[in-house]
């Protein structure tokens, strides 16, 4: 394996466990924080 | 100071940060803008010859002008995630809202996925120098990848990253020209006299340079997003929205200014990276390296900021229920809209490997035309629903109405010049606007609470 | 004075549904114009002289630049032959400017009428209203 294909499988594997992590991250906050708190962010208010 | 913020308002209420000043909004809008200084801008050269594309680019940034004028005015006022998308739902109504919500969100994701097509492209080229064919793919992906972990984790670091590459990429071009022009010391290499033409087309080609002449200040509407992230908006947005105005013009003028010395009109008209292969005609290494950076840069940059303001306009639509509200959810670590950002990943990408570009880059110009278009009328019924001095405005434009109509004609001509490059992809993408506004009054506004879509605390619009 | 408006609570399957009409519309719209594409012109026949950097109409000065950037004369042939066609079709021009127009009616005069409601909820009945 030359250095570009190295290359191109290690884009892959840090794209994929940046977005698992982020998915993981986003399934950790559901199951810790209720929805209605997540979801009580309102436009205009300081 | 993220902390106190957070302990303060923790308990019950879940908000985004307030943490940006005026560099983060400059670094915002001018981070989007100016990879279009390095690619994009020059296809206006082919439209219409090299100087059609310096009238383009005056013109252009004339409507541009008018754009942040009336922006600052407005988003200084009203300081929201959502930008114009908000604007429209105080000033115009919801339907109209809708549209420009998703105009933001069309309109960055598609570039956004433009962008990171730059970065593979650029990486392949690399490759190909040292004999090896490189998959792009990966690379896309990567480059989505990263900035959305980035926007993620935090607005702050986001756009300070956003800064550092910005500057970056456009000091390089200050260097270039200091170098071409002898301006700092040596020979000038620049060629005018004996590489401009006359008009190719005629007018009618100046007028069909409008539509790539845009890519000089695409996206600089996009500072409105951080609004409701900045520390004081009615200050910083009108500052970051004017500086970052004034960046764009400069570095316009120079980029033409150098391609149009080094380079003929019929190579630069259709040259992928014209900045980067004016930096190659200086013959020194260091200024085609420095370009090369700055190419790179400016196309995270951008993507960057793309992922921010498309994530911002999704979330602030999803909060009204205008989408569904799941997207409306705000990291309570992070002080993210981290469902947007998440969801628009996969968008994004598919976006990039349809592999068709232009029709993508069509819809991203369109959608910001007709954002641009919305704002014309928009600051009429503005000053007509509140007048001066019955609201605090942090921020007023001056000649009014005078920029607003200039806007309007402005943007008639980019219609007609986008009549002329992509007539059947213009109907298409109205007929996407029109179907998804049916949509939007049939089925989707039973969910959306009349009232509370209007949060500012302004007394009752006069006429209403 | 009417009770404000109570919208109805989305499931989850909605909300999912919803999310895929957007992008289905999307995408489809950015699909649509591949099927109007007329098919590529005919390469024309082959039988033309060599291009010289004369018959391009480019002079010294654009010539060396050429040379700079590298690109012999056979590819800079196809560049600069490459011209647009800026013909306006009456018909399509006029349906174009009626698509944007139409758009634009509908959407403001439907947005005004909703917006009303949305005044009067906030800030209650107008007076002789």
């Amino acid at each position: 394996m030359d250095f570009w294909t190295a290359l191109e499988y290690a884009a892959w594997i840090i794209s994929v466990v940046l977005f698992g992590w982020m998915l993981a991250d986003a399934r950790f906050t559901s199951s810790q924080y209720g929805e209605d708190f997540l979801l009580s962010s309102r436009e205009g208010e300081e | 100071m993220s902390a106190t913020a957070m302990t303060a308002s923790a308990p019950q209420k879940n908000a985004l940060l307030k943490v940006l000043g005026p560099i983060h909004v400059w670094a915002l809008g001018v981070g989007i803008v100016l990879v279009g200084e390095y690619m994009g801008w020059n296809f206006s050269v082919g439209k219409g010859g090299a100087y059609g594309s310096l009238i383009a680019c005056w013109i252009v940034g004339l409507l541009y002008t008018c754009v942040a004028m009336i922006d600052s005015e407005v988003t200084s006022t009203v300081a929201a995630a959502g930008g114009q998308y908000t604007q429209a739902k105080h000033i115009v109504g919801p339907l109209m809202a809708f549209n420009v919500g998703l105009y933001l969100v069309m309109a960055y994701t598609m570039l956004e996925a433009a962008d990171a097509l730059v970065v593979g492209d650029l990486l392949k080229t690399v490759a190909g120098q040292y004999g090896a064919a490189l998959d792009t793919r990966p690379f896309v992906v990567l480059t989505i990848a990263v900035l959305a972990w980035l926007n993620y984790r935090g607005v702050f670091m986001t756009l300070t990253v956003n800064f550092v590459i910005t500057a970056f990429a456009f000091v390089a071009i200050i260097l270039l020209f200091f170098s071409v022009s002898g301006v700092g010391g040596g020979e000038s290499i620049l060629r005018h006299s004996e590489l401009l033409t006359d008009l190719p087309y005629g007018w009618i080609g100046v007028l069909a340079a409008l539509q790539f002449g845009m890519w000089y200040y695409l996206g600089i509407e996009g500072t409105c997003q951080a609004a409701e992230e900045v520390r004081s908006p009615g200050r910083s947005i009108p500052l970051g929205t004017m500086g970052g105005m004034i960046t764009l013009l400069i570095a316009a003028t120079l980029t033409w200014y150098i391609c149009a010395g080094l380079m003929p009109w019929e190579y630069l008209g259709q040259a992928v990276t014209p900045l980067y292969d004016a930096g190659r005609l200086t013959g020194s290494l260091e200024l085609e390296v420095i370009l090369f950076i700055g190419t790179i840069f400016s196309a995270v940059a951008s993507a960057n900021g793309c992922i921010n303001d498309a994530s911002r306009a999704w979330f602030s639509m999803a909060r009204d229920r205008y989408m569904p509200q799941w997207f409306g959810a705000v990291h309570p670590r992070y002080r993210t809209p981290y469902r947007a950002i998440l969801f628009l990943i996969p968008i994004a990408v598919s976006f990039a490997f349809t592999g068709l570009l232009d029709q993508v880059i069509t819809f991203s110009i369109l959608s910001g035309l007709l954002g641009y278009t919305f704002m014309s009328f928009n600051i009429v019924r503005f000053r007509k629903l509140w007048p001066l001095g019955s609201i605090h405005r942090g921020y007023v434009h001056p000649f009014h109405p005078v920029p607003c109509i200039l806007l309007g004609l402005l943007c008639a001509a980019t219609y007609f010049a986008t009549y002329l490059g992509y007539g059947t992809t213009l109907l298409s993408i109205m007929a996407f606007y029109i179907l998804i506004s049916v949509w939007f009054v049939l089925r989707r506004y039973q969910y959306v609470r009349r009232g509370d879509q209007f949060t500012m605390p302004w007394p009752r619009p006069r006429g209403y | 004075m009417s009770k404000p408006y109570e919208p109805p609570v989305q499931s989850a399957a909605g909300q999912f549904f919803d999310t895929l009409v957007v992008l289905v519309l999307v995408f489809a719209s950015l699909m649509a114009p591949l099927m109007f594409k007329a098919a590529p012109a005919a390469a024309e026949a082959g039988d033309k002289p060599a291009p010289t950097w004369e018959s391009l109409n480019q002079t010294p000065a654009m010539v060396e630049q050429w040379d700079k950037l590298g690109v012999k004369v056979d590819a800079a042939a196809p560049m600069v032959a490459n011209r647009f066609d800026y013909t306006i079709e009456p018909l399509s021009l006029l349906l174009t400017v009626a698509v944007l127009v139409g758009y634009f009616v509908f959407v403001l005069r439907t947005s005004d009428r909703e917006y009303r409601e949305v005044i009067r909820e906030r800030f209650g009945s107008a007076k002789g209203n």
